[in-house]
């Protein structure tokens, strides 16, 4: 009997082991990622035109933003309107560019498209849906009156910033 | 089917470089100087083409602010997080509104077109 006793009670030591529990905590907090997923490359169309339009054999730049939470940050994305390096350049360039949603991962981030506010160069959106975003920017810079720009290489910048509101 | 999605996951996500500024929302605290009050900030650089992060704090106007810190210009390296201590003077801590942190791009690095990112916290 009293075998059994010390059997049973041996047998219940590492169940009263294996009760212990082990708490997993973790916090949330708004946070705002930007990633640089694709830089973006001029295209040359014609000897006058520099674009990152696919249909003008360029790269459009995709900027990828991820929230945690909704409200907390805007989205300003600013497109080039100077060269950063270039040949130089005796005639003036005319820029022009947007910014675009290009995916989304909640159907209701579409409304980016429309609730945008645009000046100068610049776009801004209210990331007001938590989750993950990708915008696409296009930029075009065409020289002088059908001027060929001179041969060598051309760099710009976009600009991906996230603000706290 | 699954070999395109992974394809169009390396070509897609496998690129993917990011930037990080925490906190949101930075709190002030007294420093162990009176009259100097700072705060802690945490960068995380996952941008490979990416090693310096420069500091910048700002009123509600974008008028740069004078401040302190270890270093202004930050070398991270690639997937390395780093906190900086920001001070300010005690004066300036209704004015602040913004700390930023912004990607400096080296020359040798720069493709044909670049993205430069920049995260700003607000101060409440």
């Amino acid at each position: 009997m009293i075998k059994k006793i010390i059997f049973a009670g041996l047998l219940a030591i590492p169940m009263l082991a294996t009760s212990e529990s082990v708490p997993i905590t973790g916090t949330v907090t708004s946070r705002c990622v930007i990633y640089t997923e694709v830089p973006g490359v001029f295209g040359n169309p014609s000897p006058n035109v520099l674009s990152t339009a696919a249909a003008d054999g360029g790269v459009q730049p995709i900027i990828r933003y991820d929230v945690l939470q909704s409200g907390y940050y805007k989205a300003v994305i600013t497109v080039p309107n100077t060269f950063s390096s270039s040949p130089t350049l005796p005639d003036s360039v005319t820029w022009t560019g947007s910014v675009d949603v290009s995916r989304v991962t909640d159907a209701a981030m579409s409304a980016y498209s429309t609730n945008k506010t645009l000046y100068n160069n610049t776009t801004e959106i209210v990331l007001s849906v938590p989750g993950t975003v990708w915008f696409k920017a296009d930029s075009k810079a065409e020289y002088g009156y059908n001027k060929a720009f001179p041969a060598g290489t051309y760099r710009a910048i976009v600009t991906a910033e996230c603000i706290a509101m | 089917m699954l070999r395109y999605v992974f394809l169009l996951f390396c070509l897609t996500g496998g690129y993917a470089n990011a930037h990080q500024f925490l906190p949101t929302y930075p709190v002030f605290q007294h420093s162990f100087v009176d009259g100097v009050m700072y705060t802690k900030m945490e960068i995380f650089n996952k941008r490979k083409e990416i090693e310096f992060y420069e500091l910048g704090v700002y009123d509600i106007d974008w008028k740069p602010m004078s401040f302190a810190s270890e270093n202004k210009l930050i070398r991270i390296n690639y997937l390395q997080t780093k906190e900086v201590n920001v001070y300010i003077k005690k004066e300036d801590l209704k004015k602040i509104t913004y700390i930023c942190s912004e990607s400096r791009i080296k020359k040798e690095n720069v493709q044909s077109t670049v993205i430069s990112s920049r995260i700003c916290s607000k101060v409440k």
